[in-house]
């Protein structure tokens, strides 16, 4: 072998990636997933066409439907993605457990976090090229305007780093479990919480101090919502749901399009702030919710995915002292002998 | 060089490795024998840094493998008793692949992967997909990936295992070579004779504890050594004979067919020679003395059995 490969240049790229990458390219997943998405999305986005159509000929036709197109095509995206992300990212470690090659690449120079940022990396680009492929079919709304190139760029970020937080438990349950059923089972049911507490908590919460408010001050009315600002205030709760996705999108979609039904206009989470008495519609958390959302996605994303690396480290653990632990594991086991035998260096025979 | 000192690992209540003790110098070829469960593959995979001992520590060229891993994983090359391939790559994109896990790319992994394959000959294989390779092919692609960081020190857990005898024989001939090039090959296998014949030394495990360690020619005396004496003796004088055998502290055992007794003697050489000696002394008409010609196998059993027996005495 050629003494050149013997000074070792440190590593440039990610072999981890580079080979996700590769295998990907190579199989049909990849296309099918793509293809099955745009399957779906594309007969909402037909029947969308074919009304504004009708609509135009007849003479009637306004550029908000095509907004309201786009907001399903969101959510309905949102909710295929939050259902093919945790099967996608759910075996990328476990998978590796299974075929026992994992160990292999843990005695190379890669350490558990490289290994873990090639493994997020290759999901998350496959996932974000489902995101990317949809573009052409929300890119419908152009046809009568209405909503910037940026705004649906904006919505296509939020998408993405909404498929990069749920990629993360996946991730993680991938690197905690040696089965790859038991990590998917795991990923969902964890999501399924997640979502539904995330999204409970900041409600009930409100409503507790609404009630307490209401047997306060409005004795026949326990569970008057809107208070005044003479009461409790309890209405920073509302910035729990911060940590839901759901919320996020809900945000993203209110501050860039807007829910409009006839006269109610809806811009997102500021619009939240009429029900709550001690906030107006100026509140800067309000006003930010969707980035703010992002920052602590991205956040709890790298701290799952730190965790993840920690899990997946062989030897993880500070190393003790010797002695120490010789002493502990000497002690035989009950109904265990300690070997007594000795090794013998042979000159003269067998022990 | 690697010194393994004190090494203990338990699960749960079995203990796998028992104050296991090793040194193993540079650019030996060294075999690593003991039956299913002994604890070969524990001490490996905590020489390779896969596995946290509960006691003990390994060094390999004076530096603790558990603090130094990163650095001490460069001079270490690990291929374990299974394959641990990539299906759908091709032999050049599978070595391609650890090479950049190594930090080597472009021409020079282009470079290396052609040298590593010609090494392990599977030059013709280089683009064939994994899958598509036979059991010998992947062990030897397998050998090629722990070589691709050019290691010091190649530990090998049971390369033989299930390979037909032709494979056998190319992987002995590869690691005849790797050994020639100065490298340091610890092997393991739970049999003896298949190492005896390409290793300079040779350590035996039995319940996680080294129990016998030499160089090959040593385990060959040894096994001379292993198979009973045989002492052809005047019939009439067998009861002095059985008297005089029980005083000497070397006579594990003595049967007799006959006039020919068969004596499990556990001296050396000397000390045949004492025995031998002290019958003539008493006027034993001796006609034969021999010892018949041991095997590995036997040396292997017999030290895996003494410790069986031991072990059931104490309990």
């Amino acid at each position: 072998m050629s003494e050149q490969t013997k000074k070792l240049k440190k590593n440039k790229r990610n072999a981890v990636l580079y080979k996700e990458m590769t295998m990907d390219m190579k199989r049909p997943k990849i296309l099918i997933i793509a293809l099955l998405i745009n399957l779906f999305l594309a007969p909402i986005g037909i029947c969308f066409f074919i009304g504004i159509v009708i609509a135009a000929m007849n003479g009637s036709c306004s550029y908000r439907v095509l907004a309201w197109y786009l907001i399903s095509m969101v959510y309905v995206e949102a909710t295929m993605l939050l259902f093919i992300t945790p099967a996608i990212t759910a075996g990328s470690v476990s998978l590796e457990k299974e075929r026992q090659t994992l160990d292999v690449l843990l005695t190379t120079r890669m350490t558990p976090w490289e290994i873990i940022k090639g493994k997020y990396g290759s999901d998350f680009i496959l996932l974000s090229f489902m995101v990317v492929s949809t573009f052409p079919l929300l890119a419908i709304v152009f046809i009568y305007g209405g909503i910037s190139f940026i705004q649906l760029l904006y919505l296509g970020l939020v998408l993405i780093v909404f498929i990069g937080f749920i990629s993360c438990f996946g991730i993680f349950f991938s690197a905690l479990t040696k089965n790859t059923i038991l990590s998917v089972i795991l990923t969902y049911l964890t999501l399924m919480i997640y979502f539904a507490f995330t999204f409970m908590l900041p409600i009930i919460l409100l409503w507790i101090i609404a009630g307490i408010n209401s047997a306060l001050y409005y004795d026949n009315d326990l569970f008057y919502w809107v208070t005044t600002q003479d009461f409790i205030n309890g209405d920073f709760l509302i910035y729990l749901g911060t940590f839901n996705p759901i919320y996020m999108i809900f945000d993203a979609i209110g501050s860039t399009i807007g829910y409009d039904i006839e006269d109610v206009s809806v811009k997102g989470m500021t619009s939240v702030a009429e029900l709550l008495p001690h906030m107006t519609e100026k509140n800067i958390i309000l006003k930010l919710w969707t980035p703010i959302s992002m920052i602590e996605m991205v956040l709890i994303s790298l701290g799952m995915l730190r965790l993840s690396a920690v899990f997946l480290n062989p030897v993880k653990g500070k190393d003790r002292t010797v002695k120490k632990r010789v002493k502990k594991t000497n002690t035989p086991v009950k109904g265990e002998n300690k070997a007594n035998t000795q090794a013998v260096n042979i000159d003269n025979g067998v022990q | 060089m690697i010194e393994i000192k004190h090494l203990y690992k338990r699960y749960g209540r079995f203990l796998a490795l028992n104050d296991f003790n090793l040194k193993v110098n540079e650019g030996e070829l060294f075999g690593f024998v003991g039956s299913n469960g002994a604890g070969k593959t524990t001490t490996m995979r905590i020489c390779v840094g896969l596995l946290k001992a509960d006691g003990g520590e390994v060094l390999i060229d004076g530096e603790k493998m558990l603090r130094n891993h990163r650095k001490l994983a460069e001079k270490v090359g690990y291929v374990p008793d299974y394959f641990g391939v990539y299906k759908s790559l091709t032999a050049s994109e599978y070595l391609h692949f650890f090479a950049s896990a190594y930090g080597i790319y472009g021409s020079d992994a282009d470079r290396l992967t052609d040298e590593l394959l010609d090494l392990v000959n599977l030059s013709h294989k280089k683009d064939t997909d994994v899958n598509g390779l036979s059991r010998g092919m992947k062990q030897r692609l397998c050998l090629a990936r722990g070589m691709v960081h050019n290691p010091d020190i190649l530990f090998l857990d049971e390369p033989a295992s299930g390979l037909d005898p032709k494979a056998r024989f190319e992987l002995k001939e590869i690691l005849k070579n790797l050994s020639a090039m100065g490298k340091t090959i610890i092997i393991s296998s739970h049999i003896l004779p298949e190492l005896a014949e390409m290793c300079t030394s040779v350590g035996i495990i039995d319940k996680g504890h080294l129990v016998l360690q030499g160089s090959i020619e040593e385990i060959h005396r040894a096994a001379a050594m292993s198979s009973p004496l045989n002492l052809v003796v005047n019939e009439e004088q067998i009861d002095d004979v059985f008297a005089i055998l029980q005083s000497n502290p070397f006579v594990q055992k003595v049967t007799a067919r006959g006039n020919i007794l068969q004596i499990v003697f556990t001296g050396s050489k000397d000390d045949e020679g004492r025995m031998l000696a002290s019958l003539i002394r008493a006027n034993i008409l001796v006609s034969s003395f021999y010892r018949e010609e041991g095997s590995l196998e036997s040396l292997f059993m017999q030290i895996v059995g003494n410790n069986t027996k031991e072990a059931a005495k104490r309990r």
